[in-house]
């Protein structure tokens, strides 16, 4: 029972003093919703960022809306003296980064150089991160846009070219087929060539004798006489009919042998009129046999010729001539298929190409991103850490200056002095300090629910409970042990802003861990706001984010140490 | 043996000597005095006999029991107050005595306790206000109120009349005297000489955590060089060079301190010594045309035998 009365009084002597109830209870609820509000929003927007167009043409005024899209900036255009300008806004504050669009950017792209776009930024914000970042997605966005175009471009004629080869390839092919077969023929020519030449060869040998044969031929057979002759005595026979046609004509008149003899009179014209197409028959026959005579003659000159010339060597040399133009022709379609294969090897390339999307090459991998705790906001886990920081600054600051009080004053030597122990007091202490500081827990909790609308599961008040119990006794013997390092309320108030500012820096609230030096990255770790807030959010959200009991363990670990210290140095300072 | 025995104590803050082998010992219900200018060790001594330190060296005992071995077993019979109010100023007159009444594991009715030790230090009108609205005086005497409601057998004071103005401090000068004829045993330390010839029954002078001297007040007096305090008023002109008067009165033989201030001359000298300084002093301001209106001679204070034992710092 004296425990709780003590208890009981060390906390109504907090709260006798109006100014500790109210800060006690605004204080969480202004923090949270002043961390709420600041972290709500992770992206920034509305960045104010001078962009001074020295071109006003296509490409810049497509980079203008594009950043105009983008409602991460906000755009004062600026004409003039772009430089000067930018860098005093940025000195000012006024802008956090300045863009100069050079006049010649739509020719640089147009002429396939790369266009420079200059960005100032302001170096000394922590913004700058943020700008530089979206500056170069701006950037990167951009050119895919600008290189996307480009490859649409590009394939349509790749696709053109590829139908084309396709063409080339069909007339190569038929081309090759065309050799082919020119060169079957070619081979089958040369071979009968090369028959011809062997029945050539045993031709010639006979050809002065037939040539012999032929002339004498000519020369002893008189057919021309003979037809002389013979036209002579049809030339008579016509003369003899034409007579006997005038004596039958007079019969014919003659009533009484005009029967007999106009028959007559009829064949004896039909006769004159054969014998005459005879006469006219032999002439040609004539006409032919001299025709026939005069070409035996040239017939015989050319045999003689012939003989004269050495067709078989002619014939051979003709031969080889095709052997080698076969040789040739085999090359020419040797070198048809390889073109062949390498067109079609070309176009399979080119189809490979153009059966892509186009993005393929503007932007060839792609990092499709899925939020691994999906409906969860950051403010759902930013709420825990707010939480943790509050009770950590509560937890600390209060003991910290009040245990201080308590021994300048030399209450604290007094009641030593008293029957209890210094382990009893330090118990005491610490649980009227945790009674405190936990004071604001539902407070704290409600903000979030009311103003950040934070699910907190029913299943999860114990969870959450039990966290916030061991937080605050965590960071309480840490005040405790401040304050025995500590003779007066300042240094004890300066002492806890050397624990609570940088645990606030490394935990990785506020500032991601990846952004710290690596040695820093294992003090993060370790620290007790870092465990305590993944504690937290594993009990408020559920997440399994690490190995609970062990962060767990090593908060209990925290607390038993800073016991043990505070117990320590109390026993050792409150005697000087 | 007395009930307080403190036996060549060393207390060493890493190596700086607080106390060296200093001994003393108080007998039952008598009042004695640790004197000493700050920083001589009263506060440190005050500690030992309370259990908050331990000695580097030497004992002390308490009921002939070792305070250190037995902390646990005397804390009922010390009652201690410190020389600043040490009480919760939050909480009213009656819930302070009631919280240090659990401190010291007191059962009765402790509404009963806080009324009978309010109206023993006449406290019991303001009883139930707050400790942070009372003057200096009531917070003074709850100070002590906190330190006697469980009637210890000794009561250790730390200065327990800085700051308060003489009415309070004879008022609280009466309340010591009367919870020693009451029985209780009081160690009391203080560098105020008045305080100390008022209350003390013995005491014991300390510097640099020794024991210069102790005893009863007139032993010490006996023990010390008779001193007197020649004041002589002037009255001088605007260049009336009292550097050199000073000078001259500092040559004089058993001269101990010499003092100016407002027209008044302070001579501190050995008591032998008196008339012939005040002879050829005043004959040395009259030969600088300074105008003598008075001389006082006065006996010497304990104080004045404190400054001679101590000496300068």
């Amino acid at each position: 029972m004296k425990f709780f009365y003590l208890l009981s009084r060390d906390i109504i002597t907090f709260f006798r003093d109006y100014r500790n109830s109210i800060l006690l209870v605004f204080m969480p609820v202004f923090i949270v919703l002043l961390l709420g509000m600041a972290f709500l929003n992770t992206q920034p927007s509305e960045v104010p960022v001078m962009v001074c167009d020295m071109e006003k043409g296509n490409i810049s005024e497509q980079i203008i809306s594009f950043l105009e899209e983008k409602e991460t900036f906000k755009i004062i255009n600026i004409d003039e003296n772009c430089k000067e300008n930018i860098n005093k806004g940025i000195r000012s504050s006024t802008v956090r980064a300045g863009i100069i669009i050079p006049p010649n950017v739509t020719e640089d792209l147009n002429q396939g150089r790369v266009a420079e776009i200059e960005v100032i930024y302001d170096n000394t914000k922590p913004i700058k991160n943020f700008v530089v970042f979206y500056m170069r997605l701006v950037s990167n966005e951009f050119s895919n846009k600008l290189t996307r175009e480009l490859i649409n471009n590009s394939w349509v004629h790749l696709e053109n070219t590829s139908s084309q080869l396709a063409t080339l390839k069909g007339d190569l092919e038929a081309y090759s087929s065309d050799l082919e077969n020119i060169i079957e023929n070619s081979k089958e020519v040369s071979k009968r060539m090369d028959e011809l030449e062997n029945n050539f060869s045993s031709s010639l040998s006979e050809l002065p004798e037939i040539s012999v044969d032929l002339r004498n031929s000519l020369k002893n057979q008189n057919i021309s006489g003979d037809i002389a002759s013979l036209k002579i005595n049809v030339h008579k026979s016509s003369q003899s009919v034409d007579n006997l046609i005038i004596i039958t004509q007079a019969m014919a008149a003659d009533p009484s042998t005009a029967a007999y003899a106009t028959p007559l009179l009829n064949n004896l014209t039909q006769i004159k009129q054969t014998l005459t197409d005879a006469e006219k028959d032999l002439d040609d026959v004539d006409l032919k046999l001299k025709t026939t005579n005069q070409n035996l003659d040239v017939s015989l000159e050319k045999l003689e010729k012939i003989q004269a010339t050495n067709i078989s060597i002619e014939l051979r040399n003709i031969i080889t001539e095709m052997e080698s133009n076969i040789e040739v022709l085999d090359q020419t379609h040797g070198s048809v298929n390889s073109l062949s294969e390498k067109i079609s090897f070309s176009k399979d390339i080119f189809d490979n190409l153009t059966d892509k999307d186009p993005r393929f090459v503007a932007e060839p991998v792609t990092f499709n991103s899925e939020e691994a705790f999906g409906e969860l906001r950051f403010i759902d886990f930013l709420f825990p850490s707010i939480m943790i920081v509050i009770l950590m600054m509560i937890s600390i600051l209060i003991p910290a200056t009040t245990l201080v009080r308590d021994r300048s004053s030399g209450l604290l030597q007094r009641i030593l002095i008293s029957p209890i122990g210094l382990k009893f007091l330090i118990t005491e202490k610490a649980v009227s300090n945790f009674s405190i500081s936990a004071i604001q827990v539902p407070f704290i909790l409600l903000i979030g629910v009311v103003f950040f609308g934070i699910n907190i599961n029913v299943a999860n008040i114990i969870p959450i409970a039990l966290v916030s119990v061991i937080t605050i006794f965590t960071f309480v013997f840490l005040g405790l042990v401040i304050a025995c390092f500590s003779k007066t309320e300042s240094t004890a108030l300066l002492a806890s802003m050397l624990f609570i500012i940088p645990m606030i820096f490394l935990s990785g609230i506020f500032i991601p861990v990846e952004v710290m030096p690596l040695f820093l990255r294992d003090v993060t770790g370790i620290l007790p706001l870092s465990l305590s807030s993944k504690l937290l959010q594993g009990a408020m959200l559920g997440t399994s984010t690490a190995d609970l009991l062990s962060l767990t363990a090593n908060l209990v670990l925290y607390i038993i140490q800073y016991a043990i210290i505070a117990w320590f140095v109390l026993r050792r300072t409150l005697t000087i | 043996m007395g009930i307080v025995d403190f036996k060549n104590v060393t207390v060493y803050y890493s190596k700086f000597k607080a106390l060296d082998n200093f001994s003393f010992a108080v007998e039952s219900k008598e009042i004695f005095g640790l004197l000493g200018p700050n920083g001589s060790g009263k506060t440190t001594t005050l500690k030992v006999l309370t259990g908050l330190l331990k000695p580097s060296s030497g004992n002390a005992f308490i009921n002939n029991r070792d305070i250190w071995d037995n902390k646990n077993i005397l804390k009922k019979d010390i009652g201690y107050c410190p020389q600043f109010n040490s009480f919760n100023e939050k909480l009213t007159i009656r819930e302070n005595i009631k919280y240090f009444a659990k401190l010291y594991e007191i059962e009765d009715d402790l509404d009963n306790l806080a009324y009978n030790v309010c109206s023993y230090l006449g406290l019991s009108k303001r009883i139930d206000e707050r400790v942070e609205n009372l003057s200096g005086g009531f917070k003074r005497r709850l100070n002590i109120a906190l330190g006697i409601l469980h009637e210890p057998k000794i009561l250790f004071l730390d200065e327990p009349s800085i700051g308060l103005d003489p009415i309070s401090r004879n008022e609280l000068w009466k309340l010591i005297k009367e919870l020693s004829s009451e029985g209780t045993t009081i160690i009391l330390a203080t560098n105020i000489m008045e305080e100390a010839e008022y209350l003390c029954d013995r005491v014991v002078l300390l510097k640099n955590g020794r024991n210069i001297i102790s005893g009863t007040l007139p032993e010490i007096r006996r023990k010390t060089p008779k001193l007197e305090t020649i004041v002589i008023y002037t009255q001088g002109s605007y260049n009336t060079n009292y550097q050199k008067i000073i000078q001259y009165i500092h040559s004089l033989q058993g001269v101990m301190d010499v003092e100016y201030t407002n027209d008044v001359i302070r001579i501190k000298a050995r008591a032998n010594y008196s008339d012939e300084i005040v002879r050829y002093v005043v004959s040395h301001l009259k030969m600088s045309s300074l105008i003598v209106e008075d001389v006082k001679v006065i006996p010497s204070s304990l104080i004045d035998a404190f400054e001679v034992l101590v000496g300068p710092e």
